[in-house]
Order: C-alpha cells, then structure tokens, then sequence
C-alpha cells in the first residue's frame, strides 16, 4: 500500500496534518542504463621484461598480446561499482578491446582471449610475478594464473573493437565471493591492441538499473 | 732524702684530692686508687721474701691456668711478674675506693694498692705479713687484675675480685675462669673497618661530559643493491649533517634537541633530500660512570610523491629509545633498545595510487669495545624486528612480507682529540628474513641494501 502525508497548512484556524492513503499511487520507474568505464589497472607483463616498474609496460598506448606477452586488466573497487547489475543473456558485462590497424582482425577475432585471473596481482607484476615479494607474490605458472576453461572469444566485433563476456566472472567471483582479481588478456598469435593511454583504452561495460519515482 | 723516680709519681699521685690529679694543660688523670700518700715515707722496694715469693707462686699459677689465652686476661700474667713491690712502713686506713674483700682487713688497713694502669707498681703495708701464703698469692693476682684488665672494667672492685676468686679457687680450671672472664669482661668493640668515601664521581675523560652538545658530518656509503629495487631504489651514499644542543638541565641531567638534514646521492639521477630529522633528547641519568639518555626521534620525509617517483621510501618515522651506556678503563658497554611506531609512505604506480604500511619496529643494540686512552675501538650487533610491510592498492592488498628480521653488525672506531670527535663504522647485514634488508625498513636513514660504511666528524662544545 502506497501512503503519503499530506500536510495543510495552518490558515485562520484550519489546521491539520492528515495521513492520506493512495493505493492508487503509480510504482516507480525502473531505468536501464549501460555505464562504460576504462580499466584502472593495465599492466602488460612479458618473457622478456624483467624490470617491474618498466615504462614500457603501463600506461602505453599500445600493448602486443601474444605467446610471450599478456595484458593485465582490473577495474578497481568494481565489486562495490556493479551494486545494481542486472545479470540477463541480453544484458552482459563486457570487456571492449580494439585493436590497432596493423592487427588482421580476423586472427585477433580468432586468438584474442580474456580469462579470469586466479591470483591478485599489483603494478609492479612481471612475467615471473604477480607482485614483488619473497615468494608469495609469484606466479605459480609464468605468465599468469588462469583457467583455460574459463577463458572467453570474442561473442562479437564491431569494426575494430571485440567484445568479451564476462558476465559469469561478475556474478561468481566479483559479486559472489567478493574477489576482484582482474583479467588477463591472452593470445596465441601476435596481436596488437590500444593501450589505457590511448583514447581507445580497454573499457568495462554493463547495464545496471535504477528506481525513480 | 733521696727521691727517685718511683716514689715522686706515688708522690705525684697522693698530692691530688682523691682520684684526680691535674696534668699538664688541664687534662685530669685518675690516678690508681687515690690516698693521702702518707704511706710514702719510708717505703723500700721488695727483692726477696714472701711477698717475692707469693708473686712467683700467683704467676705460676695464672700461667698453669693459661689465663694468657682468655680474652681480657692476656696482660695478667706479665702484670704480675713485672711489677715492681714496695713495701710501706706504716700501715694506711682504706679509702671509700677500697672497699673490697682483697683490700682491707677487718680494721680497715689497707694491704695493698697499685695504680689501675699497666706497668704500675705495687705497694704492701705492714698489716700484709698478717696474710698466709694462699691470701698473699690472691694479693698478688687481685693488684695484677686492677693493672691488666681493660680500662672499663679495671677499677670496678666487684669484677676484680670475682676474677681473683676464679683464678685463686683451688680447683679452678682453665675454663672455669674463662666462662667467669666471659661474664664479666666485657667484648672488646670491633674496630670495623672505616665506610669507604662515597664513591667520588670521577667521570672518564670521554663520558658525563659537561659539554653533551655536538654538531657534525657524517657520510654513508652504502653497499650492495637492494634485494628488491621494484620497491627500493638503489641510492649510492648519504650525506648528513646534525646539531645537537642541550641548553636545558644540568651537567648530570642535560635536555636538549637535534637536528638532522641529509642529502642522497642515486645511482642514476641527481641528489635528492633525504630525510628531516629532529629529535628531542635528554640525559636521564650519569653516575657511576653511567650515562642513561633518552630520545624521541622523528625522521620526516621531504620528498612529494612526484619526488619519489619508483620509491618506497617516503615514510615518517617517530621513534622513541633509550640508551645505557658505561666506560670505565679498559671497556665500554653500551645497550641500546628503540621502538619505532608504524607509519606508510604513498606511491602512485601507473593509474593507481598504492600505500606501503610499515609496522612498528623494535630494534635493540648493543656495543662493545675497548678504551685505549682516547681511542674507542669495538664492534656492535643489532637487530630490527618489523611487524609486517603490507601494501595496497585499488583491491590489491597483499604482502610482501609478514614479521621479519633484520641483523646487522660490525666494527667501529672513535678517536676523540679535544673536542673533535672522528668516528667510523662499518655495518653488515648478518642475517635477514628472506629477501629483505635494510630497505625494508623504508627509511633511508636506518640503511639500505646490505649495509654501508660511515665516516664520521663532529666537534663537543
């Protein structure tokens, strides 16, 4: 039951606040929008890049994902950001990755992956390392932990931009267990993408809804 | 009339009112048992007869006794051989003095009297032949008695005489007259040795300086690299400069603060400023050769982030310690404990800004070494045990490391040239949890790498 107070002002001696019931009130709004954000945290790690903290693997315009290079992604705070995602098969969450203009779209359409990441992981990764410490912080294979059943093609192109769903990676692991460990992005031949510096950057989209009344 | 020496002191003696003779600048002596002297004429010195005879068989039986092994009976027996005898030829009355058993007979003629002083003589009266032979020898041991027992007791009548009976019962025992003697003589008041002065404070030359204040150089190389240059950049040396001023207190208790500023010089680019230290100090205790000095130090970083680009260096660090230090030829000890409280330092890496939180540290030390005149020379050990260095950063929260140790160690050598003070140092990391060193403390000012040597100048005022 839908209740309002109305309130009549004092005039001359009227006076009265009253309680008015509207059952006949209409229900509030529901608003679907699609909010996009560019990932925080990009960090490619390489086979052959041994510095942590090398310029060339953050905050580039480009990044080269192939066998012996990946791209680490993580919206930050993301758990406390999808509040209101409304999970639904036409409604995902996406990771949108373009690639360059040297990049055959097809091989990237076809070796381009983006998987769950089994280990947290800070700026200063490596290939060896999620993070510099005296051993916690390495990696328990090179290159990254991550599932390969979890990992996810592209499900569409639009020119040169993929898309990714990881829609499961949200609910179970972001929402449900409340672990934001980020993404990893892989691929078995060479591929170049744009990088967080560019106007193109890795981006993170989902629709969410809200009331209004 | 001839007057020899012996009779003028019994002259001497009887000029004076009854025990009391002034002498010299006014000091009065009791002198023996005080009469009127009238005895004095006519009286010769004994060497033969009964009463020769009766002081042979007193001292034969004193030394039978072995009266020479009870305490307060040592000089008897030499007080009865030795005493020179006199005999008077005219009878005397007794004096209130002589009251006593051995003294009078039943008329009040005295038998005998001697001064109550070692060495003294011994008169008899005519009224003595009236004695046997036992009586005599008991004369003899109770006129002994007045001379040779502690001053305290020697005049007291009551004590002479039961010692005389003791030692003139004729089944007396050498033990029988030694519980007697222990009875009656009373224990000789032990000489302790004096109370040794208050110990003078005589600070060695290099300690409880009235002049605590100091200002100096000192520069430190470090060596090694860090183990983990992601975090802790390589620097090559330290510059420091440092006034430490004690206006306040006093010579034993001196309170003052220090400043401290520093330059860093890196492996790659230019100089940057290290940390700002300052420091309240104060000296809490100095005796004994002791000194107990207390600080709070803080070292404050002077650096912005854009400064400290790829640096996990960066932090605050306030510090509390206390430092208890001793010297005395040929050594010195000094130990030495701080507690440093947590604090973090900020770092901006790529997009997201991480924070590196230090724990707390307590870090104990101790230093040994010789003193060779103005020269120190000795070796030192610490430890720096850290709570965990956690950073974190967007939803990264993670290590790198929990607890962990820190052991250094190393020579060092101070020379002291008035008020110039040269120091150096060398100190060596020892042993660490793995993968850490002197970075981990995150102040470049604790150390870096795997340890450094130092150079040191400073002047005292």
């Amino acid at each position: 039951m839908w209740s309002r107070i109305l309130c009549t002002l004092p005039l001359l001696g009227l006076a009265g606040c009253e309680l008015v019931s509207t059952n006949n009130s209409p229900p509030p709004r529901r608003i679907v929008h699609t909010v996009a954000y560019d990932f925080d945290a990009v960090k490619q790690i390489s086979s052959s890049i041994f510095s942590p903290d090398d310029d060339s693997t953050m905050l580039a315009k480009r990044y080269t994902v192939s066998p012996s290079s990946r791209v680490l992604v993580r919206f930050e705070k993301l758990r406390k950001k999808i509040g209101n995602f409304i999970y639904a098969e036409d409604n995902p969450m996406l990771v949108h990755i373009r690639i360059t203009p040297e990049t055959d779209p097809a091989v990237a359409q076809a070796n381009l992956k983006v998987c769950p990441l089994k280990k947290t992981w800070m700026m200063l990764a490596t290939w060896r390392e999620a993070y510099p410490s005296s051993g916690e912080g390495h990696w328990s294979k090179r290159g990254g932990d991550f599932n390969p059943a979890r990992c996810r093609t592209a499900i569409a192109m639009d020119g040169d931009t993929l898309d990714f769903d990881v829609s499961d990676w949200a609910q179970d692991d972001v929402r449900a267990r409340g672990k934001n460990r980020g993404l990893i992005v892989i691929s078995s031949e060479d591929v170049e993408i744009y990088g967080d510096s560019s106007s193109f950057a890795p981006s993170l989209t989902w629709t969410e809804s809200t009331d209004e009344y | 009339m001839k007057v020899s020496l012996i009779p003028a002191l019994f002259a001497l003696a009887t000029l004076a009112h009854a025990g009391t003779v002034k002498v010299g600048n006014g000091g009065v002596v009791k002198v023996g048992n005080g009469d009127d002297g009238s005895d004095l004429e006519g009286f010769e010195k004994i060497e033969k007869g009964v009463l020769v005879e009766t002081r042979q068989m007193a001292l034969d039986r004193v030394e039978k006794l072995n009266v020479a092994g009870i305490r307060g009976l040592g000089d008897l027996a030499p007080e009865i051989e030795r005493t020179p005898l006199y005999r008077a030829k005219k009878d005397v009355q007794a004096l209130p003095e002589d009251q006593g058993t051995f003294h009078t007979d039943f008329q009040g003629r005295v038998y005998a009297r001697t001064f109550a002083r070692p060495h003294a003589a011994t008169r008899f009266f005519p009224v003595v032949e009236s004695l046997d032979r036992n009586q005599l020898v008991a004369l003899h041991v109770h006129e002994g008695l007045h001379r040779a027992l502690p001053e305290s007791i020697r005049e007291n009548e009551a004590i002479v005489s039961r010692l005389t009976l003791a030692i003139t019962t004729p089944d007396a025992t050498h033990d029988q007259v030694a519980d007697v003697a222990k009875s009656v003589i009373p224990p000789e008041p032990v000489a302790l040795p004096a109370a040794p002065a208050p110990e003078a404070f005589t600070p060695h030359p290099l300690i409880a300086r009235p002049e605590p204040s100091q200002t100096g150089y000192k520069v430190r190389q470090f060596l090694g690299t860090p183990k983990n240059t992601a975090y802790f950049p390589e620097y090559e040396r330290i510059h420091i400069v440092h006034s430490y001023l004690y206006p306040f207190g006093d010579d034993d208790a001196p309170v003052g603060m220090g400043l401290e500023a520093s330059i860093i010089e890196r492996k790659s680019g230019g100089p940057i400023l290290g940390p700002l230290g300052i420091s309240g100090r104060t000296r809490l205790w100095s005796k004994r050769n002791f000194e107990i000095d207390g600080t709070l130090r803080a070292s404050l970083n002077t650096l912005s982030s854009d400064e400290l680009v790829n640096s996990a260096y960066g932090r605050d660090v306030w510090t509390v310690g206390l430092a208890m230090r001793k010297i005395f030829n040929p050594v010195y000890v000094e130990n030495f404990i701080d507690y440093s409280f947590a604090s973090m330092s900020k770092r901006r890496i790529g997009n997201t800004n991480y924070q590196f939180d230090y724990g707390s540290v307590i870090h104990p030390k101790f230093r040994f070494g010789a003193v060779l005149g103005d020269v120190q020379a000795g070796v030192f050990l610490d430890m720096h045990l850290a709570d965990e260095l956690k950073l974190k950063g967007g939803d990264f929260n993670e290590g790198p490391v929990g607890r962990y140790r820190i052991v250094t160690g190393g020579p060092e050598i101070t020379w002291t040239i008035g008020h110039l003070i040269v120091s150096g140092t060398g100190r060596f990391l020892i042993d660490a949890t793995q993968d850490t060193d002197l970075s981990y403390l995150g102040n470049p000012a604790d150390g870096i790498g795997k340890g450094s040597v130092e150079l040191s100048l400073g002047y005292q005022f």
